[in-house]
């Protein structure tokens, strides 16, 4: 009898009982997708039309529309994903319903089947018919060109693999609560918790250990890291399709976005497998209850008390600016009371139930607590953590002061951009074998050895060890120990060619690339041919091996910078391409064939003597006392004083005998001064003494 | 038939059924009967699989019926609070009863939607309750399920509805294998409907006996005796469940054919003597009173 039961004939029918949430999902995909997308494309066809805009700006515009970049639609996805599993499960929440659907001679299973895949249909078919129409409004204006074509429909099953993840995430706090309201708090909670756990806990390294490496970018960003959201069932299709439009741009490594795919079906076998193993294990009578599995309760209860109180308190260390870190500890504490209420709360709608378990909320006081001291106590030894030397097979340095000069690939370990600023990028590109002065540095930092705050020097360091393991530290070292450092480094040919991407980098140099030197009389465009350019950096690169880091910090005469275009990063439509210049090549006075090819061929004498004829003005902003005062020379007499006693450097390079005064420069040319023009300290004009 | 071997069932730490054994044989209109919270809707969603026993078994025609959709087709289980789809007319609900219940009989509910007058594409949530209770039960007659579970469906009908349900079940049974289960807080609400009945109590069952069966078997008599002494005799030959004495007037309740007490008054040489009728709610007065129970706290 039961066989009779046609599957499709009851997916018609849920469909028809939830007509309006079909009606809704085509009115919203149609307004959201081609209505959207004509209207914008109206004025940009318009302006095209008339000629005051290039065809590639409107493909380019069309292209983002149907794209992952259209992050709007991304959250409609899962909006919709959200609605429609809330309402295909909700009768789970309902005594009455579960009444007439279960009493029905369908198995569970089927039913939900039944309910899983009509509630595909209803995003799948407008969305995709939608998406379709948009792509013959592309054809029908001329922007639909072969590539645009088949990127918009790899976009398509993405954006339902996104959909689906979400759906099955829905689904399964449907099955997992006894109510609405709850199974809505579930959803939030399966989608941010393990991403809000890893978050948690790069935020309590980051708080606690003095030698985490600190994502330059803000701490923020490192909590938020696009690939921590790979952990999220619901916002995993996000974080693949941002990889994926980044790949598009080339602006990614491919190796996450497989990883990133691999997570996205993972969720979706993963939430809708649970779902439905539990919605046939589910007794009726859950049913208006808080948790459908009330064992559950003090388990979900616990896991996400901790978490999310270690996460306020934080929040509120970050708030507080407070290097104290006893607010961190209050707050936490007083998170746990709270949350545990409120949870109580939710579960049970009594007020006078929210402190029912009191041991239950101590137990999970305690645990924090114990989560945090572990950390506040470095039980784990990470601060002081030093593998053995011959454990180690490479390592590598960061020095703000050079390596923050320069992009480095991100060799497909991050989801950043390709080329990026951040000291895990640099260490990655600059491991060395010859490491011993690095290893040494890192064996002061390890030992906590706190050098003057005038004398300490923050370094990152890269340890890879020989059994394929990597570790970051962060360390305050001594600057003499630095320098020493230093100076055995750029001894080392394997670290200098490392250091400096310019040795490496060919691919990357376009002829739109652009150079330039920069001095004290301003920053000089190189007028080159694109073999002058070559030869030139030929000429550079020999001498550049040669240099040492006192030839670096005492005998640089000027700094070279390259604004550099990468072919990769060129948009065909836009036909122009992001570029990014990298401004730290020091020029030292013993380059004297770079010195003089720049004479000879690009017309610029980078050793010419400046003089206060070639000085309009000069800003002195003079911090040696509290308030900053700023001062204007024009006075030819005075410009010959400060002339005489002024150090350069073009590296802005902090020297350590300086004084606190920031010098700018005005050429009479109108050029300003790059790099940093100094006074060494007690070597200041007698005009300006006055001001001490 | 339907079966109920050692069923129990709790929610958390609430005992609602506690080991209930019970047979329902096929062919009769099963009413069963308790207060409120007795275990009736937990035994009548356990029969239509909806709940699971915690232990033991409710087997129709044998076959257990949680999860298993082809038991599950022998019955058609009517919720105390009838489910009808949002805005869904009575062609609506006809529409999705003939896909899940393939032997629905769309010719039969529209002759019985006609006889009480109901609009058939008229929304239901514009119907009365009592008007919802009709389609409920037309609704749940017309599947053609061998067994048919009420719960509290006839609670709140008229005299008049109450009469014309009846006579479909009569029908019913007349035409086909049909066996209608009704759950009730009121003996009353059942007297004039079922042939059996079964009365929970705390989840367990304290009685289930035909009422045929009861009815001759217990009589009620009206007699003026004028000798005490044969009087007090009387009392002494009947099986005296209940007595009662006012002025010369004695009723008796007792257990017997009415033929069996007739002849033991006639013995006593009455001035005069009747048979009463006797409801239901006195049958089972006198019935659970001899089990020990003072039944009139449990369901009047």
């Amino acid at each position: 009898m039961t066989s009779k039961i046609s599957f499709f004939k009851l997916m018609k029918e849920d469909l028809k009982r939830r007509s309006w949430l079909v009606a809704l999902v085509w009115v919203a995909c149609f307004i959201l997708q081609p209505m959207v997308l004509m209207l914008r494309l109206e004025s940009v066809m318009s302006a095209v039309n008339g000629g005051y805009m290039e065809k590639a700006y409107a493909i380019n515009t069309y292209r983002s529309y149907v794209g992952f970049e259209n992050e709007g639609l991304a959250l409609f996805v899962i909006l919709t994903a959200v609605v429609v599993g809330a309402s295909g499960f909700a009768f789970l929440h309902s005594r009455v319903k579960l009444d007439f659907f279960h009493s029905l001679p369908v198995t569970r299973k089927k039913f939900f089947f039944v309910q899983y895949l009509s509630g595909i249909l209803m995003f799948v078919v407008p969305y995709t018919v939608c998406s379709l129409i948009c792509m013959l409004i592309g054809m029908a204006n001329g922007l639909l060109t072969g590539a645009v074509a088949v990127y918009a429909l790899k976009v398509i099953p993405f954006r339902i693999l996104e959909f689906l993840s979400a759906y099955g995430t829905m689904i399964l706090a449907c099955v997992l609560t006894g109510k609405l309201l709850n199974a809505l708090l579930g959803g939030l909670a399966l989608a941010g918790y393990l991403p809000l756990v890893l978050s948690v806990l790069v935020g309590m390294k980051s708080l606690f250990f003095s030698t985490y490496l600190q994502d330059t970018n803000g701490s923020m960003r490192a909590m938020l890291h696009t690939r921590h959201m790979l952990l999220s069932p619901v916002f995993v299709g996000s974080a693949v399709e941002n990889m994926l439009e980044k790949n598009a741009q080339m602006l990614h490594n491919g190796k996450w976005i497989v990883i990133g795919t691999g997570m996205l079906v993972f969720w979706i076998l993963v939430t809708t497998g649970v779902a439905l193993r539990l919605a046939v294990l589910r007794k009726t009578e859950a049913a208006e209850q808080a948790m459908a599995f009330p064992k559950t309760e003090g388990i979900v209860k616990v896991l996400l008390v901790i978490p999310l109180s270690l996460a306020t308190g934080l929040f509120v260390q970050d708030m507080l600016y407070a290097s104290d870190k006893k607010w961190f500890f209050i707050a936490a504490i007083g998170t746990v009371v709270l949350l545990s209420a409120v949870v109580e709360f939710i579960y049970h709608t009594n007020m006078k139930e929210i402190f029912r378990h009191k041991l239950q909320i101590l137990l999970t006081g305690i645990a924090t607590l114990a989560i945090a001291l572990f950390f506040f106590l470095d039980v784990s030894g990470y601060d002081t953590y030093l593998p053995a030397k011959e454990d180690v097979g490479k390592m590598a340095l960061y020095n703000e002061q050079i390596n923050g000069n320069f992009y480095y690939p991100e060799l497909g370990e991050s989801d950043g951009a390709f080329q990026s600023y951040s000291p895990e990028s640099a260490l990655r590109n600059t491991l060395i074998s010859d490491f011993d002065p690095i290893y040494e540095l890192a064996r002061k930092g390890a030992r906590g050895e706190k050098p003057s705050e005038e004398d300490g020097r923050t370094i990152c360091v890269e340890y890879r060890l020989k059994d394929g393991r990597t570790e970051f530290r962060q360390y305050l070292v001594d600057r003499k120990d630095l320098e020493k450092a230093m100076t055995a480094l750029f001894s080392d040919e394997e670290y200098v060619e490392k250091t400096y991407p310019i040795f490496w980098r060919e691919t990357d140099l376009d002829p739109s690339s652009e150079m330039y030197v920069e001095g004290l009389f301003g920053s000089e465009i190189l007028k080159l041919t694109k073999e002058q350019k070559q030869e030139f950096l030929d000429v550079y690169r020999k001498e550049l091996r040669t240099i040492s880091y006192q030839d670096l910090n005492e005998n640089t005469r000027a700094a070279f910078s390259v604004s550099i275009v990468s072919e990769e990063q060129y948009d065909p439509y836009l036909r122009s391409s992001t570029s990014y210049s990298e401004n730290g090549y020091p020029i030292c006075e013993k380059f004297t064939e770079t010195i003089a090819y720049l004479k000879e061929k690009a017309g610029l004498d980078v050793t010419r003597q400046i003089s206060e004829k070639d000085v309009r003005s000069v800003e002195i902003m003079d911090y040696r006392n509290r308030e900053e005062e700023s001062i204007q020379i024009d006075d030819p007499e005075q410009i010959r004083q400060i002339l005489e006693k002024l150090e350069y450097t073009p590296l802005y390079f902090v020297t350590d005998d300086s004084e606190s005064i920031n010098i700018f420069l005005t050429m009479v040319d109108g050029q300003t001064s790059m790099g940093r023009p100094y006074f060494k300290k007690g070597n200041v004009p007698d005009f300006l003494m006055k001001n001490e | 038939m339907i079966e109920i071997n050692g069923v129990n069932k709790s929610f958390g730490a609430l005992k609602a059924l506690d080991n209930i054994v019970a047979t329902i044989q096929e062919g009769s209109i099963f009413g069963l009967v308790g207060t409120n919270g007795a275990g009736k809707s937990t035994l009548l969603r356990i029969l239509s699989g909806v709940l699971k026993a915690d232990t033991g078994a409710a087997l129709i025609d044998g076959q257990n019926v949680y999860e298993n959709p082809e038991a599950k087709a022998k019955v058609c289980f009517l919720s105390d609070t009838a489910y009808f789809f949002p805005n869904a007319t009575i062609q609506t609900m006809e529409d999705y009863y003939t896909i899940v219940y393939p032997a629905f009989d769309r010719e039969r509910f529209s002759e019985l939607t006609e006889k009480f007058g109901l609009d058939k594409k008229r929304r239901i949530n514009t119907f009365s309750k009592g008007m919802k209770k009709q389609v409920s039960v037309l609704l749940g007659v017309c599947t053609g399920t061998k067994y048919l579970l009420c719960d509290e469906t006839f609670d709140g009908l008229d005299p008049v509805m109450r009469q014309a349900v009846k006579s479909i079940f009569a029908m019913e049974l007349m035409n086909r294998r049909f066996t209608p289960v009704i759950a009730s807080h009121s003996l009353r609400e059942l007297e004039d409907i079922c042939d059996h009945v079964g009365l929970l109590h705390k989840g367990g069952i304290l009685l289930s006996k035909d009422l045929e069966d009861m009815k001759l078997h217990i009589h009620k008599v009206q007699c003026v005796i004028p000798d005490p002494v044969k009087e007090e005799e009387l009392l002494t030959e009947l099986h005296v469940l209940q007595h009662d004495k006012r002025g010369s007037l004695l009723t008796v309740v007792a257990r017997g054919t009415r033929q069996e007490i007739l002849m033991s008054i006639e013995d006593k040489q009455p001035i005069f003597s009747e048979v009463l009728p006797l409801t239901l709610e006195e049958i089972f007065i006198s019935e659970t009173e001899v089990a020990g129970y003072d039944v009139k706290n449990l369901i009047f």
